[in-house]
C-alpha cells in the first residue's frame, strides 16, 4: 500500500509542478514566486516519496532555482553558507569521537549498570541513558550506539523474539528514549537548528544554544517522566529478574578498563565546547566553536580523519543545505506573504488554535517523512501565518522544530525506530499502540507548555 | 509415514510454528527444515544510509553487523531447539542452514522431496527479509499446488 501512495505522491508532485510552470502566473504572485512554488512543491513530493535520496533531491532543488530564475546562481549557492550548516558539520564531527573513542558506550554501560537487577529499573536506565546521550550527540547515532548493548540484554535474558513482552519494552524504550532527549538540544537532533538558521534568515531572529534548553526542556522532561510511569503502571514486565544481563553488562563495562588517552582528550574537549556554547556564545558563535571542536578532535588525534569519514554521512549536509536553499527560496520572492494573504489570513481560526493545529501537523507529517524534511517543507508555511496573524514566528519555529522530532510510530519516521525495529523484537503494531498513547500525551504537553511555560519566561504568542 | 517441509525466512512467532508442527507432524513422519541464514540486511542499510538516516558507513554496518549476529545465533538455536522436539516426538528430522541466495535449490528441493506438506513462516519486517523473494516463492508454490501453510512471524496467514 505504501509503495502505490509513494507513487502516488511523486506523480501528483511531478505534475503540478508542470502546471505551475505552464499556467499564467496565479494573481497576487509574481512569476519568480510560481517557479519557486513549483520547485517547492516538486522537491516535497520527492522527499516524500524518496524516489531519490534525500540529499540528492535537495541537490536538485538547488539546481532547478538558478535554472528557473528563481534567484541568481550566486544568491542560491550562498544560501547554502548558514550558520546551522556549520554547526551541523562541527557537532557530526564531535560524535564521531564519541562514537569511535567509545566514550559513548562506556558512558551507556555505566548508567545502564547502575539498573540493578530489576527488569523496571534495567528500562528506566535505558530510557534515560538514551536520553541523556540524545543531549550530546544525534538521536540517530545514540539509537545505533545502544543497539547492540540492547541486543545483548535481549540475547542474555533470553528472551524470545515477538513473543516477549519485555523484549518489545527494551527496544522501544531505546528509540523513544532517543527521539525525547533528542528535541532537548542543538546536538540531539540537527533539525532544531535548521529550524533556527531558517528563522534567522527570514526575521534576523537568533536562538542560542542555552536559549534552545531554556524553551525546550519542559517537554522531554514531562514526557520522559510520563512514559516511565506508563512503563511502570500499565506494561506487562514477562520477566522478574535481569540479573544475567547485569552481570554481562559490568562484565563488558569492566573489561573497557580505564580511561584511554583518546577519551581523556575527547573530555576535555567537548567540556571546553559546552562551556562556549553555555556561556560566551556572545564572543564565540556557536557554530564557530562546533567547527573549532571538530577540528581539535581531529588535530588532537582523538579520532584520525579517516575514522572521521567513515563515521558521518555527508549527505546530511547536503539534505540540510538543500531545505534552508529551497525554504529560503519561498520567503525570497513573496510566496509565503502571498499564502499569507490568500490563504492563512482567510482561515477563520483563533492564533493558538491555530498554532497548535500545526504542531499537530507536524508530528503526524513526522512519522511519514524524514523529520528535516518536515521541518523544511512545514516553517516557511508557518512563517507565512506568523505574518497574517502577527504570530511571534520564535513559537512557530519551535512548535515546528519540537514536534517534527517526535516520531514514535513508524520505523520509515525516524533512525531510531527503524534501529529498534530491525532487532525483529516488536511489529508495528506494538509501536502504533504504545506510540499512539505517547503522540498525543506529547501535544497535551506542548499545549500546556505553549499556554503556559513560554508566557512566563517572556515568549508571548503575539508579537 | 508423511513429509513435510518448514521453511524459515523469519525467527519471529517460533512458538506458534512449535504448536502448528506438534499438531500436525506424527511419529514416523519426516521433517525437512531450511532455515534460513541472514548474510546481510539491505533494506535496512540502504534505509539508514540514505532514505531519512544519514549515518555514516561505519555505524550502519555495525547496526548490520548486530543485526545479522543476532539473525544467525537464532537460526543455530532453534535448529537445536527442533532436534529436541523431533527426538522427544519421534519424527525423523532432516535440518539445513540455508543461504537466500540459494532459492533455486530448495525449489528444486522441494519439487524432487515428493513433499505432503510444507510450511513457510516469513517476516513483515522489511528490515530483515526480501520481500522479492516471498513473492517469487509463493507464486511458484501456487504454481506446484503444493499444500501449504504460510506464516508470518508465527501468526498463520493462508492466501
Amino acid at each position: 500500500m505504501f509503495k502505490y501512495l509513494k507513487e502516488i505522491v511523486k506523480y501528483t508532485g511531478i505534475i503540478f509542478f508542470i502546471i505551475l510552470l505552464v499556467m499564467p502566473t496565479m494573481t497576487g504572485l509574481n512569476p519568480a514566486g510560481q517557479r519557486a512554488l513549483a520547485v517547492f512543491v516538486l522537491v516535497l513530493s520527492f522527499w516524500v516519496s524518496h524516489v531519490l535520496p534525500l540529499s540528492v533531491t535537495s541537490l536538485l532543488g538547488i539546481a532547478l532555482l538558478p535554472l528557473l530564475n528563481v534567484m541568481t546562481i550566486e544568491y542560491t549557492f550562498s544560501l547554502f553558507g548558514s550558520k546551522a550548516i556549520f554547526f551541523i558539520l562541527g557537532a557530526l564531527i564531535l560524535a564521531s569521537g564519541l562514537y569511535q573513542t567509545g566514550l559513548g558506550s562506556r558512558l551507556a554501560f555505566n548508567i545502564i549498570s547502575f539498573s540493578g537487577k530489576s527488569p523496571l529499573k534495567l528500562l528506566y536506565g535505558i530510557l534515560f541513558t538514551a536520553a541523556f546521550l540524545s543531549l550530546i550527540m544525534p538521536e540517530h547515532a545514540v539509537a545505533a550506539l545502544l543497539f547492540p548493548i540492547v541486543l545483548e540484554i535481549a540475547v542474555s535474558l533470553d528472551l524470545k523474539r515477538l513473543e516477549s513482552n519485555y523484549g518489545k519494552l527494551l527496544f522501544l524504550t531505546m528509540a523513544w528514549g532517543t527521539v525525547i532527549g533528542g528535541i532537548t538540544t542543538y546536538l540531539g537532533g540537527a533539525r532544531n537548528l535548521l529550524a533556527v538558521g531558517l528563522l534567522e534568515k527570514h526575521y534576523r531572529i537568533s536562538i542560542g544554544f542555552f536559549e534552545w534548553i531554556k524553551y525546550s526542556w519542559p517537554i522531554p522532561f514531562l514526557l520522559l517522566i510520563v512514559f516511565a510511569v506508563i512503563i511502570a503502571r500499565f506494561a506487562k514486565i514477562d520477566i522478574e529478574d535481569t540479573s544475567r544481563s547485569l552481570e554481562k553488562l559490568q562484565a563488558e563495562s569492566e573489561a573497557k578498563g580505564s580511561f584511554s588517552k583518546a577519551e581523556k582528550k575527547l573530555v576535555l574537549i567537548l567540556g571546553s565546547v559546552v562551556f562556549s556554547w553555555l556561556f560566551l556564545s556572545n564572543l564565540i558563535n556557536i557554530a564557530v566553536t562546533a567547527l573549532l571542536g571538530g577540528v581539535l578532535v581531529v588535530a588532537l588525534r582523538v579520532v584520525d580523519w579517516q575514522e572521521v569519514e567513515s563515521y558521518v554521512n555527508w549527505g546530511v549536509i547536503l539534505m540540510y543545505g538543500g531545505a534552508v536553499v529551497v525554504a529560503s527560496s519561498l520567503v525570497e520572492t513573496g510566496v509565503t506573504d502571498w499564502m499569507a494573504a490568500r490563504f492563512f489570513s482567510q482561515l477563520e481560526l483563533a492564533p493558538f488554535l491555530f498554532i497548535i493545529l500545526l504542531a499537530i501537523f507536524t508530528s503526524i507529517l513526522t512519522e511519514g517523512v524524514s523529520n528535516v524534511a518536515s521541518v523544511a517543507v512545514i516553517l516557511p508555511l508557518a512563517f507565512s501565518a506568523a505574518e497574517a496573524y502577527n504570530l511571534n514566528p520564535v513559537i512557530l519555529t519551535l512548535s515546528v522544530a519540537l514536534s517534527g522530532g517526535l516520531a514514535f510510530l513508524l520505523p520509515m519516521g525516524t533512525p531510531p525506530n527503524a534501529i529498534a525495529f530491525s532487532s525483529g523484537y516488536y511489529q508495528i503494531k506494538d509501536a502504533l499502540k504504545w506510540g499512539l498513547v505517547l503522540k498525543v500525551i506529547g501535544w497535551l504537553i506542548y499545549i500546556l507548555v505553549a499556554r503556559f511555560y513560554w508566557p512566563l519566561i517572556g515568549l508571548e504568542v503575539f508579537i | 509415514m508423511k513429509k513435510y517441509m518448514l521453511v524459515l525466512f523469519s525467527y519471529g512467532g517460533l512458538k506458534k510454528i512449535n504448536e502448528h508442527l506438534e499438531k500436525n507432524i506424527k511419529p514416523n513422519d519426516k521433517l525437512l527444515l531450511r532455515a534460513l541464514l541472514v548474510k546481510e540486511a539491505p533494506k535496512l542499510f540502504e534505509h539508514l544510509i540514505s532514505d531519512v538516516g544519514f549515518l555514516g558507513e561505519k555505524v550502519v554496518s555495525d547496526v548490520e553487523n548486530s543485526v545479522v549476529d543476532i539473525y544467525q545465533e537464532n537460526a543455530k538455536d532453534y535448529l537445536d531447539e527442533i532436534a529436541e522436539m523431533a527426538a522427544a516426538r519421534g519424527f525423523k528430522l532432516d535440518k539445513k542452514l540455508i543461504e537466500e541466495q540459494n532459492l533455486e535449490n530448495i525449489k528444486k528441493e522441494i519439487k524432487e522431496s515428493d513433499l505432503d506438506g510444507i510450511f513457510i513462516n516469513f517476516s513483515h519486517n522489511e528490515f530483515v527479509s526480501n520481500q522479492v523473494k516471498e513473492d517469487e516463492l509463493k507464486k511458484w508454490l501456487k504454481k506446484i499446488k503444493l499444500p501449504q501453510d504460510i506464516f508470518y512471524d508465527g501468526e498463520k496467514k493462508n492466501d
